[in-house]
């Protein structure tokens, strides 16, 4: 009898300790960690949201998922309160202890983006503030760079905040990327010659060949700007037609039926290793990518906004 | 989402990787489009800082050994063509 119950008494504590861990796993799950985030945002009443949010990310202060907490906080001050005073007071409370450059970055582009839409001149000073200081997270300069492009915008803080966002990308996809943008903005200005010699060094980005292909086109030089739009097509189907490809390819090889063929030249690549992660799905079932060895994989990146 | 139905016949595995965290209008999207195609959450960055992936959407095809074979950015109209012929090329 006694034997039998201390067997019952450490069945009944495996139960709880497993139990506990599986309580634990499933706390850290981006998961659940998400499912919080929109209970939090799902209430209707702003206060009892910007509570409840603050509460979600005092439970994940390091989890890359406390910015859309910050981010909801600060809209919800500033769009559903109306109170500029208290968003400003509440994101400078953040900036004093986030450390994490990206966060930093993603939120100052978040304030970037709501002066902009409600007092521009507040953008502006921002953004030059930001150039002037230690910030360095790149898609910061980048996104505000390019809102510069545009009409409203500003050519010289526009130039400046795409060359700080050159400086500091990561890698060379980033900074490419970056380079596209910036030479489109040179050949808006008429400055095709430094545009030029921009995107002829970004010609692993997609959009950098649709705007070398646009300029070397329209200075005449058509064969170069085919070569351009060959490599946009590789990588990016969908503009084949837009950029009329095809009626360009007869233009310069009347004879040639191998346009196919040149775009799956490019378009198949060597290929290094695909890195190994782990994810966990909107279900709940665990993924390992290195669980799908043995089959061709395909891995759609997306946003649903 | 059409690309699932093909996941047998051209023989390949769909994943597909949300990048925003939003939860509540991915889950609209899955709905609205019947899709059973498993969506996993890139908490960490993984497509940015990892793959290098710069705009959505991004579709990244890797062969049986685990190799990137092939990246393709934007919309295209005849995804299902596209991946078929990159598939019987790997």
């Amino acid at each position: 009898m006694e034997s039998g119950r201390k067997l019952f008494f450490c069945i009944l504590v495996a139960c709880l300790v497993i139990s506990a861990s599986c309580s634990e796993k499933t706390r850290h799950s981006p998961l659940y960690i998400l499912e919080e985030l929109e209970t939090a945002s799902a209430l209707d009443d702003p206060e009892a949201r910007i509570e409840r949010l603050e509460i979600f990310i005092g439970n994940h202060p390091e989890h890359p998922y406390r910015v859309l907490g910050y981010r909801r906080i600060l809209k919800t001050l500033a769009e559903d309160l109306g109170d500029a005073g208290r968003a400003t007071g509440y994101f400078d409370g953040i900036l004093e202890k986030e450390s994490d450059y990206r966060v930093r970055g993603d939120l100052f582009y978040s304030r970037f983006a709501h002066f902009w839409d409600v007092d521009r001149e507040k953008a502006f000073s921002l953004a030059e503030r930001l150039l002037e200081g230690p910030e360095r997270y790149h898609r910061l300069f980048f996104y505000m760079g390019y809102y510069f492009t545009e009409d409203g915008g500003d050519a010289v803080l526009a130039e400046r905040c795409l060359k700080r966002a050159i400086e500091l990308a990561p890698n060379s996809p980033a900074r490419a990327q970056v380079m596209g943008v910036l030479g489109e903005f040179l050949e808006k200005e008429n400055r095709e010659d430094e545009a030029l010699g921009l995107l002829k060094k970004a010609t692993a980005d997609s959009y950098a060949n649709e705007v070398l292909g646009r300029i070397l086109r329209g200075m005449g030089d058509i064969g170069e700007a085919l070569e351009a739009y060959i490599r946009l097509v590789a990588s990016a189907p969908g503009a084949r037609e837009d950029v009329g490809l095809d009626s360009l390819y007869a233009l310069v090889y009347p004879q040639s039926s191998d346009l196919d063929e040149k775009i799956m030249e490019l378009r198949i690549l060597s290929g290094g290793a695909l890195p190994g992660g782990s994810f966990v799905d909107i279900d709940g079932r665990d993924h390992d990518l290195a669980d799908y060895r043995g089959s061709n994989l395909v891995l759609s990146i997306f946003s649903p906004t | 989402m059409n690309l699932q139905k093909r996941e047998d016949d051209l023989d390949f595995r769909l994943l597909i990787l949300e990048v925003k965290g939003n939860l509540v209008k991915t889950r609209e999207v899955v709905k609205d489009n019947e899709s059973q195609v498993p969506v996993l959450l890139d908490s960490e960055s993984f497509s940015r800082e990892v793959l290098h992936v710069t705009s959505t959407p991004t579709m990244i095809i890797i062969d049986r050994r685990g190799r990137i074979r092939c990246r393709l950015i934007g919309t295209m109209e005849d995804m299902e063509g596209i991946v078929e012929e990159i598939l019987s090329r790997i």
